[in-house]
């Protein structure tokens, strides 16, 4: 499924490190990551467990601070920002998909979807919400709460919440390990489609070959590195 | 506040009882300790309103002259009368009532009333078949006899019933009816309100030998004025006429000065206490936040992933904490609301006042503000932490143990327990009172919290200890032997505490002090409402042994009081010829007030509160040539033949007082003539030894010459006692027997129903903390469930691990009673000894039975909680695990 693309970086790592250090020691999790993304481009990380996909997302989500290198994302230098401001630049520019969906579960569903836009202080937060979830196949369940869902559902609604703010990126780590491969599927789809129809960088932690093969470059990491030269279809 | 952390919070609290899901012991903890407060609270000011609201009827007037030993003047109560539109006036005295041809005679406080009596308000009185009373026909001559209402108590005590005689200062007096209610009752200015009350004409006085020069005798001329007159002209032209002359003056609005200035005090102090338990519901509080807040770490990193930045988290859930903290504090207030309607015939019982049953806004408004912020001083520092979940906590799972919060919300908290105590001592009538109260109670709040450390750390030395000695493995032993234990731990030195400890006994050791204990939060709740009850057992039972039990061998069995000062030498013969009877003592006995201290009015020249007492109304006084026994602090007595200008002996609390320096001047108004003495001579009073003592005495002159009568006081076995009263009454009968031991038990009842006030509200902080330490053990319901899965898929029988679950709770029982046992025994020393200035005894019992009812109490609870656990199939655990 080809994105549309520019040259434009949207994301800039130069010499990323990461060493989180633990009761038994430091332990290296990133060991001099480049890397640059295009806004709009769909990527795909794999790798085996440990071989720092996940951080590598958490960095480009402003989650975890590197502890060398250079990290750039939406023109923003994250290495500059306080932790308020990486809420507030994650509320703006980053949409994220989980794995465990981590809806609110006493919001309803479209609650669940406002909430980034309300944070953002926007006033459309709830007619933009309803937007999101109708374009999700949801305008049905806008009042549910999420244990009135199913679980094909609530990543539903998860990706909708993801894309309300237009984010420049959405990152999405393993976003089917919990669901069945029909309505992973189905769940998949939604997520190109609106982080195409949004314009969005697509940045998608995977163990499903299938999957990988639906982005337009996918990046494959092993003990901290990128294993092999980032490679375009 | 953001408009954004309100709709949030909004989103979680609409779900109703969901959203109070885990919030009972936090809900439960604030409503008791406010509804102890508001309690309190509404109660005192339900009497002291009733005080204010039936002012009139309490004094008997709108304004009372009130003096001891004389009437007014003729042209004195003649002016009365043309200030007001009525006058009624009264005489009150104690004196010995008994059945015509019995020899026991019962102290009675009697009232003699005119016709217009009582002014405002009525007697209200009932025959024995219950058909009521009127005043003026019970009292009047009839038939040859004078009426007389008595106290049902009293009828009780002689068998009365309507219809019988009554003697009272030889006459007899037929008994018409039983008082239900005398409006007047709480505004007596002089010590009445001890002794059973009887009603009487005041008509009826002059055939009886009760009032003659010197007698005792109260005389009180209450007025209405007419309607709509200002009360403040007036008074102050009594004041400037009669107050010069001794009468003192008082309006309707403090008309009972002496039960008001009680009521508050006690409620003061009971607020006090109440504010312990919401102290100990503050750990509660605090504990459930942190569970709580433990299963909204996943939502609160969300929020952080989809742009909340801290403070809107902060803000999201305090204001949802503060809005349930305001449901229990909605809940306190309204059971402290009804607290006055439920108590308020007993209450009535106690105290002769009317209670004026309401909703006070400002009590519930004060203890509304106590809860608040003990809510928002244990709410803050557990939020804080919370806060600082990092996002990255939902990837990985990371960071969702215990962060350190920020500095600016522990100085919040901070700044919450300092408010707290600046509300306890600004709202309190007595702020020097509150503040060593408030500083008391930290201090032993901190002593807990070091003892819940101490015991933490004790636990693992004792187990660790047990462990390097290899224990004693048994069958169904939970642990396998040590058998990889380094040869140099099992044959190392002996165990830091030698201590060997059987395998099940180390195990519950053990569980004080692993990951997530709640050792030092139940050692804390727990310890501090057990500290109370100890303190307040302790006290009260060496007040009691103060009383009753340590008289001394000589103090006498008898006080005789109104003996005419020419049958002095006649009561004394009389007396010490009665078999048993020994040691008769008499002193010249004088009542007046101190009217000026070097020329300063005496409120002005008090400079130690403590003492307020003596200026408070009249004095007992004497004088005397010889030097009484006892300790002299300063000065020389003067010559037995000293007949020069007044001199006055002080007790070292009037030189306190005022603090005075010999050479300094005394002025006392005694019937009616001012008397300046200068102070010569300080002794210290030992009250305790119930001997005839005065702070105030003088020199003999002119005080001799003054109208006054004598008390006398006589040691008797107790075979004498019955015949020196049988001697009294035939002999003496218009003098005034009290019995010493009788005395002291109405005074120990009267000490027992304050000392179950504060038990009541003791026992409240200890309810707060047997529910901290049922939210305890409830947070720790999934641990011991885990463990007990785990013991029995290992074999080990239901049985072993509900021992272990037993001997964890009996062992913290034991540790927390002991503690709270060694803070209550010193605090009930500090007070016993320090502030009440009595002897101390150790008392086992209180300590055996605080020891005992805690052991029982964490035992019961902490396995009512585990029973469950015990109970859980293993399968579905291991399934999900």
């Amino acid at each position: 499924m080809p994105a549309t693309t520019s040259d434009r970086p949207i994301v800039s790592l130069h010499g990323l490190s990461v060493t989180l250090t633990g009761a038994a020691g430091a332990v290296e999790i990133l060991r001099g990551i480049d890397l640059e993304l295009s806004a709009g481009e769909t990527v795909s990380v794999v790798g085996p467990s440990g071989a720092g996909k996940t951080t590598l997302l958490m960095v480009i989500g402003g989650l975890e601070r590197p502890t060398g290198g250079q990290v750039a994302v939406a023109g923003h230098d994250l290495r500059a920002l306080d932790e308020d401001g990486l809420a507030q630049f994650r509320g703006r520019h980053v949409g994220i998909v989980f794995q465990s969906f981590h809806l609110i579960p006493t919001m309803t569903a479209v609650e669940n979807v406002a909430a980034p836009r309300e944070l953002a202080g926007e006033a459309d937060a709830f007619e933009r919400a309803r937007a999101e979830l109708d374009a999700v196949g949801l305008g049905h369940r806008m009042g549910h709460y999420p244990g009135e869902l199913s679980g094909g559902e609530q990543q539903r609604v998860a990706i909708a919440r993801a894309l309300v703010n237009r984010p420049s990126l959405v990152l999405a780590d393993e976003p089917t390990g919990n669901l069945d491969a029909a309505t992973g599927a189905q769940v998949m789809d939604h997520l190109f489609a609106r982080s195409r129809d949004n314009g969005a960088t697509l940045v998608l932690i995977t163990h499903e070959a299938r999957l990988a093969g639906m982005c337009g470059r996918t990046i494959r990491m092993a003990d901290g590195r990128i294993a092999r030269t980032p490679c375009r279809p | 506040m953001p408009s954004v952390a309100l709709r949030f919070a909004f989103r979680e609290l609409r779900h109703g009882v969901r959203a109070l899901r885990g919030f009972g012991v936090f809900l439960g903890c604030l409503a008791l300790g406010v509804a102890a407060i508001a309690g309190v609270q509404s109660t005192a000011t339900s009497i002291v309103s009733g005080l204010r609201t039936d002012g009139r009827e309490i004094l008997g007037g709108d304004l009372a002259l009130r003096a001891v030993y004389r009437e007014l003047a003729p042209a004195d109560r003649a002016h009365l009368e043309r200030l007001s539109e009525a006058v009624t006036h009264f005489m009150e005295m104690r004196t010995m009532a008994r059945r015509p041809g019995d020899d026991t005679g019962v102290l009675v406080e009697l009232k003699a009333v005119d016709g217009r009596y009582p002014l405002f308000g009525r007697v209200e009185a009932r025959r024995g078949d219950g058909a009521p009373v009127r005043l003026a026909a019970a009292l009047a001559r009839t038939g040859g006899s004078w009426g007389a209402l008595v106290d049902p108590a009293l009828a009780g005590r002689l068998e009365l019933e309507p219809g019988d005689s009554l003697s009272i200062g030889g006459v007899a007096f037929e008994v018409r009816g039983t008082i239900e209610r005398e409006p007047d009752r709480a505004g007596s200015g002089g010590p009445f309100g001890f002794w059973p009350r009887v009603l009487v004409s005041l008509d009826s006085l002059p055939g009886s030998n009760l009032v003659r020069e010197g007698s005792l005798v109260y005389h009180q001329y209450a007025i209405r004025l007419a309607a709509g007159a200002e009360t403040g002209p007036v008074r102050a032209e009594l004041d400037e006429r009669f107050g010069e002359a001794g009468w003192g003056v008082r309006s309707y609005d403090a008309a009972a000065p002496g039960v008001q200035r009680m009521v508050e005090r006690l409620g003061s102090f009971l607020s006090l206490v109440g504010l312990t338990a919401l102290l100990v519901g503050g750990v509660g509080v605090s504990n459930a936040v942190r569970a709580w807040l433990d299963t909204r770490l996943g939502v609160i990193a969300t929020l952080k992933c989809i742009g909340a930045t801290r403070s809107i988290v902060f803000s999201t859930y305090l204001s949802q904490l503060t809005a349930i903290a305001g449901l229990g504090v909605l809940a306190g207030l309204v059971v402290g609301a009804l607290v006055p309607a439920a108590a308020v015939s007993l209450l009535e019982t106690l105290l002769p006042v009317p209670v004026a049953l309401g909703v006070y806004p400002g009590v519930l408004g004060l203890a509304a503000l106590f809860g608040l912020l003990t809510a928002v001083t244990f709410t803050v520092w557990p939020l804080s932490r919370a806060h600082e979940t990092p996002a990255v906590a939902l990837f990985r799972g990371a960071g969702l143990g215990a962060r350190p919060g920020r500095r600016g919300h522990l100085v919040a908290a901070l700044a919450g327990g300092a408010a707290l105590a600046a509300l306890a001592v600004v709202s309190a009538p007595n702020p020097s009172f509150a503040l060593w109260f408030i500083a008391g109670a930290a201090v032993i709040l901190l002593v807990f919290r070091a003892a819940g450390w101490a015991v933490v750390r004790t636990a693992r030395a004792v187990h660790e200890s047990g462990r390097s000695d290899g224990g004693t493995q048994s069958a169904g032993d939970p642990e396998p032997p040590a058998a990889t234990d380094p040869p140099r731990r099992r044959n190392g030195p002996l165990p830091l505490l030698g201590l060997r400890l059987g395998p099940r006994l180390r195990m519950a050791v053990s569980n004080l002090y692993r990951p997530g204990n709640a050792t030092a939060d139940i050692v804390l709740s727990l310890g501090l409402g057990l500290t109370v009850l100890v303190a307040v057992a302790q006290v009260e039972g060496n007040l009691r042994r103060g009383i009753a039990e340590s008289l001394p061998e000589d103090a006498p069995a008898f006080f005789f009081v109104g003996v005419e000062a020419d049958r002095i030498d006649s009561l004394e013969q009389t007396v010490t010829g009665i078999e048993g009877a020994d040691g008769f003592r008499s002193v010249p006995f004088l009542r007046g007030r101190i009217v000026r201290v070097n020329g300063l009015d005496p409120e002005e020249a008090m400079v130690d509160d403590e003492h307020a007492w003596l200026i408070q109304g009249d004095r007992g006084l004497s004088y005397a040539t010889v030097m009484p026994e006892g300790p002299v602090v300063e000065g020389d007595w003067w010559p037995e033949d000293y007949a020069g200008p007044p001199l006055l002996s002080v007790d070292i609390d009037v030189i306190e007082a005022f603090a005075l320096e010999l050479g300094d001047d005394i002025t006392l108004n005694v019937l009616g003539r001012e008397i300046t003495a200068e102070v010569r001579h300080v002794r210290r009073v030992e009250w305790q030894g119930m001997q005839l003592n005065f702070a105030l005495l003088l020199s003999p002159e002119p005080m001799r010459r003054a109208p006054h009568s004598y008390v006398a006081t006589v040691g008797a076995t107790p075979e004498a006692e019955a015949r020196i009263e049988r001697v009294l009454a035939r002999d003496f009968p218009q003098v005034t027997v009290v019995r010493v031991r009788e005395a002291l038990g109405r005074v120990a009842e009267l000490m027992g129903s304050i000392a179950a006030a504060a038990r009541t509200v003791g026992a409240i902080t200890l309810l707060a903390g047997a529910l901290v330490l049922a939210g305890a053990v409830a947070a720790g319901h999934r641990r011991r469930t885990w463990e007990s899965v785990v013991f029995k898929v290992l074999g080990v029988r239901r049985r072993d691990v509900a021992v272990i679950h037993a001997a964890e709770f009996a062992i913290l029982g034991l540790l927390t009673g002991a503690i709270a046992a060694v803070a209550g025994t010193v605090t009930a020393w500090g007070v016993t000894t320090r502030v009440l200035e009595q002897d101390w005894t150790f008392l086992p019992g209180a300590v055996a039975s605080t020891i005992g009812f805690c052991v029982l109490l964490t035992l019961g609870l902490g396995l009512l909680g585990t029973w469950r656990a015990l109970g859980e199939s293993a399968s579905p655990y291991l399934r999900n695990e």
